[in-house]
């Protein structure tokens, strides 16, 4: 029996047209996926906020759970994919379509100008959620700071040995494990080494980055990279993919029910 | 070298590796793609 019309979708088609549609579709779910997800809730090793000499002991709970659940015949080498970290997914605060920061004293107007910048780079690439700068003494969602002080040179999370630690992304989850409030500081000049604005912007679009959930690249050459040279790195399709998947309930759904992020890896 | 840095960092764990959900997949791309062409 032929079936003549399909209009469940708007289109038409014959029976050759959707058996190939429907080869096509699983063709494209196979190998061409993009985006990768953890076998185990992805906020469980957030709240925690384990140090990385936890990491082998995660990563073998991990494994143990993949095995679990099918997926190792996979067989994809993950250390040749060029990856960005999903972390995490943002709670009802943004329910309402926007995301409040705050700048706090501390930087020169230079410093906070960079700082509107970087926010606004990513602003006008991700829709569905909009940027809003307070001016009072109230709590925001976001708290922007700037440090030059010799206390944060002395911080352990500020000490990689020689290199310079240029900013700090620290988060705040709610019971849920969905995030509840992020403080963002940014190095003026610790170590005794100022930035350029055009530094201080690019650290902050790196840190933003973190703000709208993402985790670092494990390549270089990403604005979401561990580290960089004083690159001009620029968000990419990459990490605006990496954000919509880590709060796809807000961004891409537009729904009001905060859930973690399915996928913890973007493929660059 | 300048290191940035959160505290998110310790959860990298390479060591699975499932797909998203294919509808969901689309949906982040095509949303991707929209917003990247209104700018």
């Amino acid at each position: 029996m032929n079936l003549k019309h399909n209009t469940a979708f708007g289109f038409t088609f014959s029976t050759p047209c959707l058996l190939f549609a429907l080869v096509l579709l699983l063709l494209s779910i196979i190998p061409s996926a993009k985006i990768i997800s953890s076998p185990i809730p992805v906020m469980a090793s957030v709240e925690g906020n384990q140090e990385s000499d936890d990491n082998d002991n995660e990563e073998n709970t991990r494994d143990e759970d993949d095995e679990d659940d099918g997926n190792s015949g996979d067989d994809i080498d993950l250390d040749e994919m060029n990856l960005l970290q999903i972390c995490c997914a943002w709670s009802d605060k943004i329910s309402d379509g926007v995301l409040e920061y705050k700048i706090s004293d501390g930087g020169d107007e230079d410093s906070k100008q960079s700082v509107r910048n970087a926010i606004q780079d990513w602003d006008l690439l991700i829709d569905n959620l909009i940027f809003v700068e307070k001016q009072d003494d109230s709590e925001a969602d976001v708290t922007i700071g700037f440090s030059d002080s010799d206390e944060d040179a002395n911080d352990e999370e500020f000490d990689y040995g020689d290199s310079i630690a240029a900013g700090k992304t620290e988060f705040r989850f709610d019971n849920t494990g969905f995030i509840d409030s992020i403080e963002v500081t940014l190095s003026g000049g610790i170590f005794g080494n100022g930035f350029q604005n055009s530094e201080l912007e690019q650290i902050a679009r790196h840190e933003i980055g973190h703000v709208l959930g993402l985790g670092h690249a494990n390549f270089d050459g990403s604005l979401m990279s561990e580290s960089t040279d004083g690159g001009t790195e620029n968000i990419s399709i990459c990490e605006i993919n990496g954000v919509l998947a880590a709060n796809y309930w807000r961004l891409v759904a537009v729904g009001n029910n905060p859930e973690y992020p399915e996928a913890n890896f973007a493929v660059c | 070298m300048l290191m940035l840095h959160s505290n998110t960092d310790a959860e990298a764990g390479l060591g699975m590796y499932r797909k998203m959900s294919f509808p969901k997949y689309m949906a982040v791309i095509i949303t991707a793609i929209k917003n990247t062409l209104m700018v």
